[in-house]
């Protein structure tokens, strides 16, 4: 898994998470462009995930 | 040439020393019974067939070498040609036993090939001819390995029958000329295998460890007794079509079969243990030299192929890897393992072979129909032999497995024939798709799939009320019932939730809006309860914290998790503000209502807690967990857990600690009691004894605290009203569960729990049963919890059936939101969940596991947890499990300290009989070197183990300093001194750190023997293995020997030479 290209994924919520370069993202998830190695793509989820709360909340003053 | 007419004295090759070893340190172990059982159809002349008999004796040397031990070191010595050789326990070379059917036939051959041979015992070689009726025999020729391996059976059926054809035509028989005999073979191979040694040191450097591809029969039960009869066989076909598929791919590869099948087979063994380096045994025949080809001897070769798999490589890659390693390994005399440093038999779990099947003989047999007559065989050599040859068109696939260990009756067998089915399709996928890479192969079988679908469980959360609904609902329909039960304090519901209404007031009222998170900071109390309901009426999330942290560590979590507002009686860092638990005490009592909310009720994806884990490394993380995560699992545990209003649950969890929530939640639902441990001194046995704890209903505790409790399980005042006991955080240990059922049979509910913080408290859940429970068990974690799928995941995500190995992935109601403030590491470990509901996420526990034959999850260590002593890799679980095993030993802990494994235990066992417990088990490296007992294992307030607290062992011997002490240990250390070659032997120096192996062990016992006259058996010297341990078990022998004597033998034996 390690030696995997890996990307970033994002749900509906906003929530973000990594997933196989080489994998189709299971279904509610959409590919962000950004692909590298798993650290790469951790690395650029903290800079751009910066609400963590789920879209769905964060409207709603929760 | 030598003169025929004197014995041959002769050394052993290395490959005989080291079964002249086993066999005296499992002297019942029949598994190196070699045998060649045919059936003889035909009119049978007994006078020839003795004849040729003799003859091919005559020929083969082999046939006629028994085993001397001269100051245990073994010499092989051969009669001349021509000597009569009687089989042991008899006087006549040939026996003729009748045998009423086929049956009895079958049976007396199945005795045979199942019996050991003791080699002091004569030459290793029985010879029977069974009679069923005149003209129908089986001939049933058995031996020890050490004289004969697989090709001299056909050597020794192509020679007897040449002899008894050429007897019956009255001509010499025609047979090759044997240029060299086995003990010359034995020393060339002594000095080829010199030169190995250091190849195959650094092949097997720091081995990976032995992992079968099933569940074993509980860890501890890895004992090999050589108990006859342990093993069992499955055999399959593979295709034709596949079989010239796996030839025409050798072919294309420039290799073998052999090669082809030993890559898919690592495939096989990968794909189920996760292990990218692993190692498999192998045999080869050893007669590349045409002089060797006519032989009777132990010429084949035992030799280890270490599989590198790193990376998915494509089969064919593998394959080239492959055979590169078969050629250079096999072109080199394989080396005892114990000569470079390893226990005989700890390295190689598992063994494939490709034979070359010959029922032969080559040439007529007289006027004999010569057939396969079943043998009967059931010994294990390792966990898992797979033998192979082709049949016809069609490659047979044999498993020969260890009952022992892969399971007895129908459970084994269930487990061995789905492995093989799987190597079947493996083997299908390498003939048609060899370009694959190793994970893309296939290897699940529909009844795997439909195995993965149903043992996940349904991660879909049907809904419903939320916690705080849920105690509203309760404080309406039982308002006065006892709520909370704190010493002489009761707080009906009615009364509770008036008390949080009032503090939720005050929360509003000193600045906390929905959505923020309070923190808690209040040890066990009615108060603490309070707090948790009033945070959630006032909209929002708590933050439990351990009121006896430093003030920096309470600073970082509050800082960490933004919370402004703390419910606490404790001074706070300044920025925070401290909320005092009894604010708004005049409402208690009040007419306020249970149903006028402070704030708008909590929504599903609201957060409900934050608790705080410290990682393994590193600073502490907040999980944050929502309403329906946390709702979904109050609903099963209170129904699960059958909770009514006449519950009294003991809350036992520091809050900190998020079994807390299993504790508190379901049973206020449920409108029973909690009763909580009165602030101070008070323990749980205390508790238990006084009038609150005799109503007692539950008790959820931490798994090492439980193994405490069922230690003094007879002085504990449980109560009569217990009902079940939940478990969780620890695996927990088969000998408590066992002593549990021995207490309360089945009259206490005993459920094993799992679970992450990560996943909401639990995951996973178990009854465990009397038959979960025992000496050798691994009691599992069990099955997914209501709302909740779990997966076992291999490498590359993809789902795992029973039996394989993966890291345990939890998806459902309970998944956390994530980690407060962590963007990156909550997506590492929250991943997409392919099989939740769209944009659904899963987390990833970083715990191995695996499903056991019967459905529920066996809980194996942490993925990371490995630890490592002089480039060994260990797993403390391993060690942990084998010495709870022992029955005086009551909770044990293994972990690394200064390059020493250190074992922690309780309980009266002494260290010296538990080193040897272990060792009997476990390879070298996993016994422990240095011992601590402890009167309990200290615990956090989490109620895990407090490695901090566990003292340093003793300063490390340096051995030298502690030169022997008593006469016994002079002894011992001069034996030792004068074998190994080795000056300054002192009381704890280890043998085999000193340079011994285990044929040295065979001499120190010899010279013991000589010295002493006393009889130490190799084992012994093999496990007590500092000068300390072997003279006091040296000494223990002695007194029992006097003991059995009449006084002059006494006196006599005291006053031998030598002493």
């Amino acid at each position: 898994m390690t030696d995997s290209r890996m990307r970033v994924v994002v749900n509906d919520e906003e929530q973000y998470s990594v997933w196989w370069s080489d994998h189709e993202p299971p279904t509610g998830w959409t590919a962000t462009g950004f692909e590298g190695t798993r650290e790469e793509c951790l690395d650029h989820i903290d800079t751009v995930w910066t609400d963590m709360r789920p879209s769905g909340v964060r409207g709603r003053d929760r | 040439m030598r003169p025929p007419a004197s014995p041959v004295r002769a050394p052993l090759s290395p490959a005989q020393e080291r079964l002249w070893f086993l066999q005296r340190l499992y002297p019942d172990d029949a598994s190196y019974t070699m045998y060649l059982v045919r059936r003889l159809r035909g009119p049978l002349d007994r006078a020839a067939l003795e004849d040729a008999f003799a003859r091919v004796v005559a020929r083969h040397e082999s046939l006629r070498t028994r085993f001397a031990e001269v100051d245990g070191v073994p010499w092989a010595v051969a009669a001349p040609p021509g000597t009569a050789v009687p089989a042991p326990g008899t006087d006549e070379p040939v026996r003729w036993p009748d045998a009423a059917d086929r049956e009895a036939a079958e049976r007396l051959v199945a005795a045979r090939v199942n019996a050991p041979f003791d080699l002091a015992d004569g030459v290793p070689l029985r010879v029977a001819v069974i009679r069923i009726a005149p003209d129908d025999h089986v001939l049933c020729v058995t031996m020890h390995h050490i004289i004969g391996d697989g090709w001299s059976l056909n050597v020794l059926l192509d020679d007897l029958a040449e002899c008894y054809t050429a007897r019956l035509g009255g001509r010499e028989p025609r047979l090759r000329p044997l240029p060299v005999q086995p003990t010359d073979y034995a020393r060339w191979q002594r000095r080829r295998a010199e030169r190995a040694v250091p190849y195959w040191q650094e092949r097997l450097a720091d081995p990976p460890p032995p992992e079968p591809p099933f569940p074993t029969v509980g860890a501890g039960e890895t004992e090999r007794t050589g108990t006859a009869g342990s093993g069992a066989f499955h055999v399959v076909r593979l295709g034709e079509e596949a079989t010239r598929g796996l030839e025409r791919l050798a072919r294309e590869h420039r290799t073998t079969l052999f090669a082809v099948l030993m890559a898919a087979y690592q495939v096989l063994l990968h794909r189920h243990t996760g292990q990218t380096d692993l190692l498999v045994g192998t045999a080869v025949a050893g007669r590349e030299r045409v002089e060797l080809e006519p032989l009777v001897g132990y010429l084949a070769q035992t030799v280890v192929l270490r599989g590198d798999l790193d990376g998915d490589p494509a089969f064919t890659d593998l394959l080239a890897r492959t055979r590169t390693e078969a050629l250079s390994a096999m072109s080199r005399p394989s080396v005892p393992f114990e000569r470079i440093g390893h226990p005989p038999d700890a390295l190689m779990p598992t063994m494939l072979i490709l034979h070359n099947q010959d029922t032969g003989p080559a040439g007529p047999f007289g006027d004999l129909a010569v057939s396969l007559f079943p043998d009967g065989f059931r010994q294990a050599k390792v966990d898992l032999l797979v033998e192979a040859w082709r049949d016809g068109p069609e490659l047979a696939v044999s498993f020969c497995y260890d009952v022992s260990r892969a399971g007895a009756g129908e459970a084994g067998r269930e487990t061995v024939r789905r492995l093989a089915d799987r190597f079947l399709l493996l083997l299908g996928s390498v003939a048609a798709e060899p370009f694959r890479r190793i994970s893309e192969l296939r290897l699940w079988t529909e009844a795997d799939r439909a195995d993965i679908r149903a043992l996940a469980g349904d991660g879909a959360d049907p809904g419903g009320p939320l916690v705080p609904e849920m105690l509203s609902e309760a404080a309406r329909s039982t308002p006065d019932a006892a709520a909370v039960i704190c010493g002489d304090t009761v707080l009906s519901h009615r009364e509770l939730h008036a008390r949080a209404e009032a503090l939720a007031a005050a929360l509003g009222a000193g600045g906390v809006r929905p959505g923020d998170v309070v923190g808690v900071c209040l040890p066990r109390s009615v108060e603490a309860i309070t707090a948790l309901l009033a945070v959630w009426r006032a909209g929002a999330a708590y933050l439990p914290l351990d009121p006896d942290d430093p003030d920096e560590r309470l600073a970082f979590s509050l800082a960490d998790c933004g919370v402004t507002h703390v419910i606490t009686r404790r001074e706070l860092p300044d920025g925070f503000t401290a909320i005092d638990p009894a604010t708004g005490p005049g409402a208690v009592g009040s007419a306020v209502g249970t149903g006028s909310p402070v704030a708008p009720p909590a929504r599903p994806a609201d957060l409900a807690y934050v608790i705080t884990t410290s990682g393994s490394t590193g600073r502490p993380k907040g999980v944050a967990v929502e309403h329906a995560a946390i709702a979904a699992r109050v609903r099963w545990m209170r129904e699960e857990y059958g909770l009514t209003p006449g519950d009294h649950v003991v809350q036992f969890a520091s809050l900190s600690f998020d079994t807390h929530l299993e504790e508190v939640f379901p049973a206020l639902a449920a409108g029973a009691a909690l009763v909580l441990l009165p602030e101070g001194a008070a323990t749980l046995p205390d508790l238990l004894a006084s009038p609150a704890g005799r109503r007692v209903t539950v008790l959820d505790l931490p798994t090492a605290y439980w193994h405490h409790l069922v230690e003094e399980i007879d002085q504990i005042a449980w109560p009569s009203s217990l009902r079940l006991v939940i478990l969780g955080g620890e695996q927990a240990s088969g000998a408590a569960v066992a002593r549990w059922h021995d207490r309360f049979g089945a009259g206490v509910r005993l459920v094993n729990t799992y679970g992450p913080t990560e996943a909401a408290v639990i995951a996973t859940a178990t009854e465990l049963a009397r038959d979960d429970g025992g000496p050798a068990a691994r009691p599992p974690i069990g099955r997914p919890v209501g709302a909740t799928a779990v997966h076992l995941l291999d490498g590359r995500g993809a789902p795992l059936p029973k039996g394989a190995v993966g890291e345990l992935v939890i998806g459902g109601a309970g998944v956390a939101r994530g980690y407060l403030g962590r963007p990156a590491r909550t997506a590492a470990a929250f991943v997409p969940d392919p099989g939740g509901p769209p944009g659904a996420r899963r987390y990833r526990t970083g715990d191995r596991a695996r499903w056991r034959p019967d459905g529920r999850l066996e809980f194996l260590g942490r993925i990371d947890d490995q630890l490592k002593v002089r480039g060994f890799r260990i797993e403390p679980g391993e060690v942990e499990a084998r010495l709870l095993a022992h029955p005086e030993v009551g909770q044990a802990f293994v972990t690394v300290r200064a390059e020493r494994l250190v074992a922690y235990v309780t309980g009266t066992a002494g260290h010296e009989e538990l080193r040897a417990h272990v060792a009997r088990a476990l390879p070298r490296h996993l016994v422990p070197t240095a011992w601590v007992t402890l009167d309990a294992l200290p615990l956090t307030a989490r109620g895990k183990i407090d490695r901090a607290a566990l003292p340093e062992p003793e300063r490390a011997f340096a051995p030298a300093d502690v030169p022997p002490r008593t006469d016994a240990e002079k002894l011992v250390a001069g034996i030792w001194e004068e074998l190994l070659g080795v000056p300054g032997v002192g009381a704890f120096d280890d043998f085999f750190a000193l340079g011994g192996h285990s044929l040295f062990a065979t001499r120190v016992a010899a010279r013991l023997r000589r010295t002493t006259g006393v009889e130490v058996p190799v084992r012994t010297v093999f496990e007590a293995r500092t000068v300390a341990e072997l003279a006091s078990a040296v000494e223990d022998l002695l007194i029992a020997e006097l003991d059995g004597m009449t006084d002059e033998e006494a006196e006599r034996l005291l006053a031998s030479p030598e002493t």
